[in-house]
């Protein structure tokens, strides 16, 4: 990566973090789903626990290593090592929509992408360092908020039973995997949807597809239709990275200097 | 050698507009170059075709020896391009801005700093420098665009309509710079209309509509292709009944003759006829003139 595409990528951020309007935007949702859903549902289950009988489905679904465990830590155990982390993707995918939407379709639409495209940076380094851009803030909230959120939980663990949390080989996957590639797609379906879109909110409006798969796993797991285990994870994480990449890739370069202008 | 070489370049869009057609043109270096037409001439997209922003139907064109689509890069280093779509960011401020596309054409921060802080004082916009560019008039904007252009001192530049939007004493700021940089050998490409504005500033000339060019060369080699004698204007109380003219005023008619040395003879016939002259001015054929000639020419070939 050379000075140029630094600069780029420098003023990318700049951009959505001066921005106050995005910026609230890219954070509320990190905060909703990584640190307020997360402690209500420690909140609720070690302070409040209801019947259990509703569970026994659920529990017999469970892996044996779980189902050994009393009913409330299992089904802490699940909902924080496999239940959350399906919808921690959520998070890397808004991201990276409305950062690659601001970067992408924004810049299009106020018709600052002309004047970049004159640069002497090739069309593809431009992408990648828009697409660099995006990923960096991306990851870089996702993995803030789940930090906060172990130490958090942590916190809120020692003070209501003096125990500690320590995050399951899901989160493994998921963030080294699963994040990128929820990261890679997003940005994949604003770049491609950035030809066609006259506007930051019609973008992000297209990425929003990828959040119904996302949802439907969780609303599965929630319901104990099926347990998503660490494994399954580990090889949806690898397949949705190389499916991410290829198509990003295949979308810059279909690009010309006359798509974008037009 | 030359700068901009232009070979049979064509360019159609769908679904049968051709936006430039069948144009051939030479520019040597440090010229300043007059690319004259209307709106919707063909002006813009020309600049685009030589930047290599839009890939030709037909024809080829070379700047500096560089093909625009081979090398876009390559030209984008030694060009710099102000066109009425290129905008800047609105939520930086004026040096930002500057500082940031120094940056991307490869300059060290310092010296973009320091060449972005000189063009802002040249382009008058120093006051200016530190505030937002949302706060900026349409004339601020179009000059910040010109230092912009100039940021990575290019070798060619492309001006599409630089002083549309500006006040007159911007304007003349403007016309200043670019007369500074054709001294410094910097070859100028400007598309305007304002066939005045191009007559103070362009040493050559291409006046194109409809995608046509229409004619090229200097004042003096155009002035050929349509008139070159002189327009007479003159106010007496009495003419020669030999004179052929056109009535402006009352009194006061304009003709047309070859040499100039022929005015004597007729104000020497009107003074012997004891006729009263209070008014005598000759002229060669504007640009502007010389553009409508052609244009008038061209429409009617087409009819």
């Amino acid at each position: 990566m050379n000075q140029k595409m630094k600069a780029i990528i420098a003023k990318d951020i700049r951009s959505i973090v001066g921005e106050k309007r995005y910026f609230t935007m890219l954070l509320f949702l990190p905060f909703f789903l990584g640190i307020l859903f997360p402690s209500i549902f420690v909140l609720l289950i070690k302070v409040a626990p209801t019947d259990m009988h509703d569970l026994d489905g659920l529990m017999q679904l469970l892996p044996k290593d779980l189902a050994g465990d009393s009913v409330l830590d299992a089904l802490l155990s699940l909902i924080l090592n496999q239940t959350i982390p399906i919808f921690f993707m959520l998070i890397p995918i808004m991201c990276a929509s409305v950062m690659a939407a601001s970067s992408f379709v924004g810049e299009k639409e106020k018709r600052t992408l002309e004047t970049l495209l004159y640069s002497p940076l090739s069309l593809r380094d431009i992408f990648k360092a828009k697409v660099l851009a995006s990923t960096i803030i991306s990851l870089l909230i996702t993995y803030a908020t789940f930090i906060l959120m172990v130490l958090i939980l942590n916190v809120e663990f020692q003070l209501l039973d003096g125990t500690f949390f320590i995050p399951g080989l899901s989160w493994l996957w998921v963030m080294v995997l699963l994040v990128p590639a929820c990261t890679l797609l997003a940005i994949t379906f604003i770049v491609k949807g950035s030809a066609k879109s006259k506007s930051m909110e019609e973008a992000q409006q297209k990425a929003a597809f990828l959040v119904m798969p996302i949802l439907l796993a969780f609303i599965s797991q929630f319901m104990g239709f099926v347990i998503i285990s660490p494994f399954m994870i580990l090889i949806a994480g690898v397949i949705l990275f190389i499916i991410g990449y290829l198509m990003l890739q295949k979308t810059t370069n279909a690009f010309t200097y006359e798509t974008l202008i037009k | 050698m030359e700068a901009i070489v232009i070979e049979n370049l064509e360019k159609i869009f769908p679904p049968d507009i051709h936006a430039v057609d069948q144009i051939r043109l030479q520019i040597a270096q440090g010229e300043v170059f007059g690319f004259l037409g209307p709106n919707g001439a063909g002006k813009t997209t020309m600049v685009k075709l030589l930047n290599g922003m839009l890939e030709p139907t037909a024809g080829s064109a070379s700047i500096m020896g560089l093909d625009p689509l081979k090398d876009t890069t390559g030209i984008h280093a030694i060009s710099g391009v102000l066109t009425e779509h290129a905008m800047m960011y609105d939520q930086m401020s004026a040096v930002e801005n500057l500082q940031f596309f120094g940056e991307v054409f490869g300059l060290q921060k310092d010296e973009t700093t320091k060449r972005a802080l000189e063009l802002l004082q040249t382009l008058q916009l120093d006051e200016a420098k530190d505030q937002k560019l949302a706060t900026y008039s349409t004339g601020m904007r179009q000059r910040l665009s010109l230092a912009r252009a100039l940021i990575h001192k290019p070798k060619i530049l492309f001006l599409d309509e630089p002083t549309s939007g500006l006040d007159p004493e911007s304007a003349m700021a403007v016309n200043q710079l670019i007369q500074q940089l054709a001294n410094q050998g910097v070859t100028i490409f400007l598309c305007t209309h304002q066939l005045r504005y191009a007559q103070e500033l362009c040493t050559n000339y291409g006046l194109i509509s409809q995608g046509k060019l229409l004619a090229t060369g200097t004042l003096e080699q155009l002035r050929k292709q349509v008139y070159d004698g002189y327009t007479v204007r003159l106010k007496s109380s009495w003419l020669p009944d030999t004179l052929h003219y056109t009535k402006i005023a009352d009194d006061e008619i304009e003709f047309q003759l070859e040499h100039e040395e022929d005015i004597a003879a007729i104000i020497r016939d009107i003074v012997m006829h004891g006729g009263n002259i209070t008014h005598v001015s000759s002229r060669k054929m504007s640009l502007e003139e010389i553009y409508f000639a052609l244009m008038k020419e061209a429409e009617g070939e087409r009819k």
